[in-house]
């Protein structure tokens, strides 16, 4: 396999299993060979994934070639400070000043712009550096993650020169490389689910970026024309007409997914299934190894 | 002093739970039912929000008369604030470009707009009823925490750090020194641009201060007025069930009650449903079928586990909505949703 050094983001509504995804998708990438970072951008890092580890800033080794960490803005943006101000001391009259810090809190952007900054350090030779083949960003919902992409735009439109401007031209120069950058929109077949997708996609084209349509814990078609059968067989017997709430939701769920895929066209779709829950892990590999 | 309050009912919960959907139905329901209702949201899905704010109203002649819809938008609201400044102050900001694309990035801004909101409507007595459809936050205890945050951030100290020419004593002259080195190192990382316009904001932000200031002071008192009614939203998946528990016990522990609880996408299904269709699935050897089946059995088993905890010694009422099954709402879809919503029985 050709080492392509990359950034995955994976977003989408809220609920649609993005932490889940994205760290099976991380997983499975340090599997095969890669050195991998998982990230969360967060204010407050959750516990939720990694019950007995706390994620910090600094990567926490989790698995042969797997790192992981929960990022804020603050702590990316001191480190980007830290490796500039070269001067100790100046260093340190910055951070020590209350006016910076009350700055740092409420300045608009200067949080995500660092987050963006550091993330894609290492694909635009910009110190300090990443030293990972593959990030893989547990990114927030659809309306977050938005604001947070629209940020290096924004800042162009005040300074598209000096210092600010290299970065975000640098910045946009990554995100919009569809070799470097990944964004996965993950969705269910819901309708409001829906709604959102199509929303992030008409967004994300506005901002010249692309994304790739991912649909999540879909009704496997084998086992959607099992559940038909059995249900044809007990149909015909007499005594069996009673309520089946499982049965139609199964039914309208298959389909409406049957709907979403005529809809937006099997190309460049990537699926994952809800069979068990270990089989999403078979199911990334699969998917790897075809894609990457 | 205020003296009669309108009745305010805040949704809390998580993003992508269906809290701006069971806002909207709720305001819908008590619209229907004869109450003029006022009802405050943030940026929902676009569809949503030409359904609940169609130009020209509504079709039903009974949500015509009733129901009012707003949606806040940050930007909007503090560009209504400018009135209380000078016309140059204003104009600046308007100008500002950190200000016209990035006000929403501001910490707690979208909270200060749903309070900003609150206090020009709760005192009007034009309403029954005031719905809040609250800023999706991680954890929403932050919802009561932020009119402190904010204050404690445009307290004119803080402001005045920034902008301040101090020169009275030798004390103020050190922390002058310390404070420009700061910038000096600021504007060399940033580009000088950047520093102009976050300084001239941080400047004509300060001038805002009295009017935020004071909205925040009332906001306080508002939140927690006995008039002012909680609901939690969240939805029928495990986690988010789990989720919902700690923050209700989080927020239990300070003067906040809540009086509802919203159970979205909630599924009733018996499980003698899921043993005939294992039974059948097993005699005719769909193997892949019965693993399904018993992966969702077990899945179910957790999720109503879960449910009985959340309401075991509960005093607020529980309330459960199913699934949207349409793909567009249409205004009749959501008064007929609307009236789906059932409490919930244990």
């Amino acid at each position: 396999m050709v080492k392509n050094e990359k950034i995955h983001f994976f977003t989408g509504k809220g609920g649609v299993g993005k932490s889940t995804l994205s760290i099976a998708f991380a997983r499975e990438l340090a599997h095969s060979g890669q050195r991998t970072l998982w990230l969360e951008f967060s204010q407050t890092p959750t516990l939720k994934h990694f019950s007995k580890i706390e994620l910090t800033h600094k990567p926490v080794n989790l698995a042969v070639n797997l790192d992981a960490a929960s990022w804020n803005g603050e702590d990316c943006l001191q480190e980007f400070v830290k490796y500039s101000v070269k001067l100790r001391l100046i260093y340190e009259t910055f951070y020590r000043s209350k006016a910076i810090n009350a700055l740092i809190k409420a300045a608009p952007a200067l949080r995500e712009i660092a987050f963006l900054g550091y993330l894609t350090s290492h694909l635009r030779d910009v110190k300090p550096c990443l030293e990972y083949d593959q990030v893989v960003v547990d990114a927030p919902s659809t309306g977050h993650f938005l604001a947070c992409l629209k940020v290096p735009e924004a800042l162009l439109d005040i300074s598209d020169f000096g210092p600010m401007g290299f970065h975000c031209k640098g910045i946009l120069d990554v995100l919009r490389d569809n070799q470097k950058t990944a964004i996965y929109s993950i969705f269910l077949a819901e309708p409001l689910v829906l709604m959102e997708h199509n929303y992030l996609q008409q967004e994300l084209g506005l901002l010249g970026l692309t994304s790739t349509p991912w649909m999540n814990k879909a009704l496997n078609p084998a086992i959607f024309s099992d559940l038909k059968d059995i249900i044809s067989k007990s149909e015909s017997s007499p005594t069996a007409e009673v309520k089946r709430p499982l049965v139609n939701k199964l039914l309208s769920t298959f389909e409406q997914q049957q709907q979403v895929l005529k809809d937006l066209g099997s190309k460049n779709l990537i699926m994952t299934y809800e069979d068990h829950r270990d089989a999403i892990e078979v199911q990334l590999q699969a998917i790897i190894r075809s894609n990457f | 002093m205020i003296t009669s309050l309108t009745p305010v009912y805040f949704f809390l919960g998580p993003g992508g739970v269906g809290k701006s959907t069971i806002s909207a139905l709720t305001a819908i329901k008590y619209s229907l039912e004869g109450k003029k209702v006022l009802i405050a949201t943030f940026d929902p899905s676009p569809r949503l929000k030409d359904i609940l704010a169609p130009k020209g109203g509504f079709q039903n002649q009974t949500l015509n008369m009733n129901l009012e819809v707003v949606v806040l938008n940050s930007k909007e609201i503090f560009e209504s604030l400018l009135r209380y400044v000078d016309v140059n102050t204003s104009e600046g900001i308007k100008k500002n470009k950190l200000f016209k694309h990035l006000i929403e990035r501001i910490q707690g801004v979208q909270e200060f707009s749903s309070l900003y909101f609150l206090n020009q409507h709760v005192s009007t007595n034009k309403y029954d009823l005031i719905i809040i459809d609250t800023p999706p936050l991680q954890n929403s205890l932050d919802f009561f925490s932020s009119p402190q945050k904010l204050k404690d951030l445009f307290a004119s100290t803080i402001v005045k750090l920034f902008i301040g020419d101090f020169n009275k004593n030798w004390f103020e002259k050190i922390f002058k020194k310390t404070r420009d080195l700061a910038f000096v190192t600021l504007k060399k990382l940033t580009g000088i641009d950047f520093f102009e316009q976050l300084i001239s904001l941080m400047k004509a932000l300060e001038k805002l201060q009295p009017i935020i200031l004071k909205t925040l002071n009332d906001s306080q008192s508002i939140l927690f007025a006995p008039s002012s009614l909680y609901s939690f939203v969240t939805s029928f998946e495990e986690q988010n069930l789990l989720n919902a528990e700690l923050q209700m016990q989080m927020i239990g522990n300070t003067n906040i009650k809540f009086s509802a609880l919203y159970i979205n996408k909630y599924e009733s299904i018996e499980n003698d449903e899921i043993n005939s269709l294992c039974k059948l699935a097993n005699a005719s050897n769909k193997n892949n079928l019965l693993e399904y089946l018993n992966y969702r059995k077990t899945k179910y088993e957790h999720q109503y586990k879960q449910l009985k905890t959340l309401v075991k010694d509960a005093r607020f009422k529980l309330y459960t909505l199913t699934q949207f099954v349409s793909y567009e709402m249409t205004e009749a879809d959501l008064i007929t949703k609307s009236r789906e919503i059932h409490e919930y029985n244990t």
